[in-house]
């Protein structure tokens, strides 16, 4: 079983997106605090990480530039959300693997996740 | 018999010729040659005794037998001959076989082959030895005069003498073609006939053998005159002579007679016996004349070049009497620079077949006087039958009198002819008889035009010319004339001339009589006109406003126009005589005296500043006076002092209303809150009002100038000057916003200008103000600030709730549940709607905002056509998206923005066309620019409307516009970024029918 890390500071976001997840069987480790994001994927290591890009206090970007720097975590894709489709550039500037805008149709994430572990 | 060659022939024919010449060589008792082509060797002589019988070509011919005196001719004959193939004629003179002259007509035919060459000559030669004789002797036998008198009459005489010879038996010998004719006989019958028989009369016939019994007895010529009447010419009176014709022993052998025909002379001597008399008497009355006249007559022999004087022709030119003189002589006392010129007229006279006349005017210097005269010399040249010049005599005059006196009348002449006043002189009828050039002018005669065919009615109007003869001309006086003024007229033109006329009467020297009237002209217009001038000038003097007065050069007033005395305060006569120093006023005066007086002394003229003094209010009138010193025409003497002057009141009371005007505006704009400022028309700050400097303390944030752009924000500094450079060039309104430091802080400001102009349209100055507007820029960017994050805050929520909704329609699908399913989707659609709103106004918050962020790329066009087309066309259940994409490159810029473009035509083409079913989008390259096209075939925008189409939050509007639901931001995003893309956007429409939406990109963008 695919498991993704997923952070966004909305709950309702994550509680509605890790349900679409769980249609699909993967299995969620969800986020609600983006300074968590490095920490956790060292130590669950995931097969996906799907991101906000504005977190409270933090910006996504910086996160995936870390993600990438850090030597274990940094050939997990990241899947980037956001509400503005002009951080697209930035965000896979900054290292994400994909890029998916706010709001999203369930089958628009789950072909971008079914793509992205499939690699 | 054959037929012989055509050569044969020829020679035949020639033998043949030859055999008949032969024969008729014998029969004659002419002399017979034959010579060369060229006459240079005689081929051939049969002298008859005559001459030398020869056989044997002779080269010598000529000398051998032709007189020497007549060779010269007989070759010119031959020449000619020769030259024309004729035949050759001429009576010349042989020497004969004795070797003494004999006469003979000799005649030679050229024989020509057939080519027309000469062969030879074949000539005879008759003896007329005798027959020239006789001529001669007859000659010989009339005296000088009147040989000489025939031999003129011969020439011009119509009538041929009648020559004959009577042998001593009364018998004719010889009888010339004139007699036979005269007779109406040929020789043969007449030759050898006596008189009676040749148609004599008895009485005729016998004093005729009288005669010639006398002429054989006293050897003496016999002349007689005799009327008998003529075959043709009637009846005729003859003149005749008889001579004796000598024998060797002396013995009269025959008497020759000539006759000649004097009918017509005889009635013109008559005529000219009356004629001499006549000429006799006319010739004394001439030399009578000459003598009078003092004309001398001279007469120059040719051949000697001796010159025969009178005394009186000596005495012109000088020589003393009896002195010999000769033609080179003569010329060495003619002026030296008029010999030429009299040498030059004499040859001329004497060329043969001139008319030999000569009329010269020239100077002689006397030889024992040394006096210069004046000559007039007239001469004629004879000339002989030859044609040769052998006498040349004529008259001299002395014209020194003459020509002094002409030169002075031409000297006279030329000075009236072109004075510059008009001269005329008139008969006393009025005819013209001179007119100089200044008046021809006047009156309109042409230079060239005969006035003497004028007369003074031509030059007047009928009632003037009335008045004229009436008035005018009886009241010249003799002596002192008449002066006055005349109108009179050009011919030409016919206008009136005022003129000023002097006559005076031209009286004859001698008997005193009145014979005609002098008139000097003088024309008036130009005086008149300057009189008008003078009087406009004068007038306007007087009435001017500004002051003007005239003093001597001591200041006293000599002239004061109307606004002067009002000015001064001084009545009509009051001014006179009054100094210039009465009213000034005391520091006037005391300028005039320090400065003014040595300024126009020294430069002719002074302005400045004076105060008058009002004699009668004491009022002190401030004056901008031009002061002049007048010299005297001739003497430049100073002699007056002229002024002009204008009352300053008026202008300095418009100052200070224009002062206090002006503080007023300065007052008001200083009140003002907002910043107020004035420039220059080249763009330079000239003004700006105290709330600036109560914004701006400091000295160095003083804005003249161009000063002001060091106050702005750095970012807003370059394009507030760019934007203001381009308002004074175009003169179009200034308005910008741009922040200006204030302290340590910049606060916004919207600034606005407009351009001054004149009546020409020309701007004069621009009028600027500062509006504060930072609150309000402030406000706006809280404004944008809260719609940014509210739309950000608002997606969040619309994230979850359309992940809910389509989880929850996955589940109930799963389950079997579609009805709830279906129901959840409509749910996501509206989702989506809220969506699409919060976008909208998110895009417009950063246009606003100037945020809007664009991520470029180059990708083809095409492609992303088609994605967006395919992406619509899901959701579009109704409209049919056609594609026609002829643009197959690749374009530079935001893809997913241009995709925003081109989503918001196809769902406005759909949402449009309620009732349609189909939708174009095409795609083509046109010059430099990509262009992008949707077609509806909807309800259509009206053509006022379709400009405003693409304005923020305006709405389509229509019968049924409450169907169509949004804000009015789709295409005022759209047209945002296809502006931002340096492109174009556009609607072409036809309400009813559908609306084309176009937007085009420059194809050079690919290349940045």
């Amino acid at each position: 079983m695919k498991r993704i890390l997923l952070a966004d500071d909305d709950d309702g976001i994550i509680d509605a997106t890790r349900m679409m997840l769980e249609l699909e069987n993967y299995e969620v480790i969800p986020t609600l605090q983006g300074q968590r994001i490095l920490e956790l994927a060292q130590k669950e290591q995931p097969d996906l990480i799907v991101m906000d890009i504005w977190m409270s206090g933090i910006d996504g970007r910086d996160i995936c530039r870390m993600l990438k720097n850090t030597l274990q975590v940094q050939t997990i894709p990241v899947l980037m959300i956001s509400a503005s489709r002009e951080t697209r550039q930035s965000a896979l500037d900054a290292g994400a693997t994909d890029f998916i805008e706010k709001p999203f149709d369930i089958d628009s994430l789950l072909e971008k996740v079914g793509s992205l572990l499939s690699k | 018999m054959t037929q012989p060659t055509q050569t044969n022939f020829s020679t035949q024919a020639i033998a043949e010729r030859e055999g008949r010449f032969r024969a008729l060589v014998t029969a004659t008792s002419d002399i017979i040659y034959i010579m060369s082509p060229d006459w240079t060797v005689l081929q051939q002589l049969d002298g008859r005794g005559f001459l030398p019988d020869t056989a044997e070509p002779t080269e010598d011919w000529l000398q051998k037998y032709i007189f020497p005196q007549d060779q010269p001719a007989v070759k010119a004959a031959i020449a000619e001959a020769i030259q024309n193939k004729t035949i050759f004629e001429l009576e010349h003179r042989v020497l004969r076989t004795d070797g003494s002259p004999g006469w003979t007509l000799s005649r030679a035919v050229p024989i020509m082959d057939e080519q027309g060459r000469i062969t030879e000559w074949f000539g005879t030669a008759t003896d007329i030895t005798e027959r020239r004789q006789i001529q001669e002797v007859l000659l010989a036998s009339n005296d000088l005069a009147e040989q000489q008198k025939r031999f003129y009459e011969t020439i011009t005489g119509s009538t041929p003498d009648l020559i004959y010879v009577f042998g001593l038996d009364y018998r004719f010998t010889y009888a010339n073609q004139a007699l036979l004719t005269m007779w109406g006989k040929t020789w043969d019958t007449a030759v050898g006939k006596g008189l009676r028989e040749n148609g004599y009369e008895e009485w005729h016939a016998q004093m005729h053998e009288r005669e010639i019994d006398q002429v054989r007895s006293d050897k003496k010529p016999v002349r007689g005159v005799v009327s008998f009447p003529h075959a043709i010419l009637g009846s005729r009176i003859y003149d005749y002579i008889l001579t004796p014709v000598f024998g060797e022993d002396g013995e009269v052998t025959a008497v020759a007679g000539t006759t000649r025909d004097i009918t017509e002379i005889r009635n013109a001597e008559e005529q000219l016996q009356v004629l001499n008399r006549e000429l006799h008497a006319a010739q004394e009355q001439l030399n009578f004349a000459l003598n009078a006249a003092g004309i001398g007559t001279w007469d120059l022999d040719i051949a000697t070049q001796k010159v025969q004087w009178d005394d009186r022709c000596r005495e012109l030119f000088g020589f003393p009497p009896h002195v010999e003189t000769n033609y080179q002589n003569v010329l060495s006392y003619v002026h030296k620079d008029d010999r030429n010129r009299v040498d030059k007229a004499v040859q001329a006279a004497l060329i043969p077949g001139s008319d030999g006349r000569y009329d010269l005017r020239y100077r002689t210097v006397g030889a024992t006087d040394g006096r210069l005269r004046w000559v007039h010399c007239k001469g004629r040249a004879f000339f002989d039958t030859g044609g040769q010049s052998y006498r040349f005599a004529g008259t001299v005059q002395d014209v020194t009198d003459e020509v002094i006196a002409r030169r002075r009348e031409q000297q006279l002449l030329s000075l009236v002819r072109y004075n510059n006043d008009h001269m005329s002189i008139a008969d006393m009828q009025g005819r013209m008889i001179y007119m100089n050039e200044s008046a021809k002018q006047l009156l309109g005669v042409g230079p060239d035009e005969d006035y003497t065919r004028f007369s003074s009615g031509d030059f007047y109007d009928a009632d003037e010319l009335a008045r004229v003869q009436q008035h005018v001309l009886p009241a010249i006086d003799p002596e002192k004339g008449w002066k006055g003024i005349n109108r009179l007229k050009n011919k030409n033109t016919g206008e009136v001339i005022p003129c000023e006329v002097s006559y005076t009467l031209v009286t004859d020297l001698d008997t005193g009589e009145v014979i005609g009237r002098g008139a000097t002209v003088r024309d008036l217009r130009p005086e008149l006109k300057a009189r008008a001038e003078l009087q406009r000038l004068a007038t306007m003097v007087d009435v001017s406003e500004d002051f003007s007065n005239y003093c001597d050069i001591e200041g006293r007033t000599l002239y004061l126009n109307q606004s002067g005395k009002e000015l001064i305060g001084l009545g009509d006569e009051e001014f006179k005589g009054v100094s210039l120093y009465n009213y000034h006023s005391e520091p006037s005066n005391r300028l005039i005296q320090q400065t003014v007086i040595p300024t126009i002394y020294r430069e002719g003229r002074w302005t400045g500043r004076l105060d008058l003094v009002n004699q009668k209010t004491g009022e002190v009138i401030p004056i901008h006076k031009q002061m002049y010193l007048i010299r005297e025409e001739i003497t430049n003497e100073p002699v007056a002092i002229a002024g002009i002057a204008r009352d300053l009141r008026p202008e300095i009371q418009a100052r200070n209303a224009l002062n206090k005007v002006i503080r007023e505006m300065a007052f008001l704009a200083d009140s003002i809150p907002a910043v107020v400022w004035t420039s220059t028309p080249g763009g330079q700050l000239d003004y700006v009002n105290k709330r600036w400097h109560d914004l701006h303390p400091g000295k160095e944030s003083d804005p003249l100038g161009d000063a002001w752009s060091g106050n702005l924000h750095p970012d807003d500094a370059e394009r507030a000057k760019l934007t203001w450079q381009k308002a004074i060039t175009s003169g179009e309104p200034y308005r910008i916003e741009f922040r200006v430091r204030e302290e340590n802080d910049y606060r916004w400001y919207l600034v606005q200008a407009l351009p001054l102009r004149d009546d020409e349209g020309k701007i004069m100055k621009w009028y600027g103000t500062n509006t504060d507007i930072h609150v309000q820029k402030e406000l706006q960017a809280q404004k944008d600030n809260f719609l940014g994050v509210a739309s950000h805050e608002l997606k969040t929520p619309v994230t979850s709730i359309k992940a809910y909704a389509q989880v929850l329609e996955r589940v109930f699908r799963n389950n079997g549940d579609e009805k709830s399913a279906d129901l959840v989707g409509k749910m996501d659609r509206q989702v989506n709607r809220l969506n699409s709103l919060i976008s909208d106004l998110l895009d417009v918050t950063k246009i606003n905002s100037g945020r809007m962020q664009f991520n470029e790329s180059t990708f083809s066009f095409s492609e992303l056509v088609t994605e967006t087309v395919e992406d619509i066309q899901r959701t579009a259940l109704k409209h049919i998206i056609r594609r026609e994409l002829k643009y197959d490159g690749e374009v530079s810029g935001d893809r997913d923005r241009l995709g925003q473009v081109i989503i918001n035509l196809l769902t406005n083409a759909i949402k449009y066309s309620p009732d349609a079913s189909r939708i174009m989008i095409y795609t083509q390259q046109e010059n430099d620019e990509i262009q992008l096209c949707v077609q509806d075939f909807g309800i259509g925008i009206s053509p006022e409307k379709q400009d405003k189409v693409f304005e923020q939050f305006y709405r389509v509007s229509g019968t049924r516009e409450h169907t169509f639901p949004g804000l009015g931001l789709g295409l005022y995003i759209s047209a945002e970024i296809v502006r931002r893309m340096g492109g174009r956007i556009w609607v072409t429409s036809t309400e009813g029918k559908g609306s084309t939406f176009c937007f085009s990109l420059p194809l050079t963008i690919t290349n940045r």
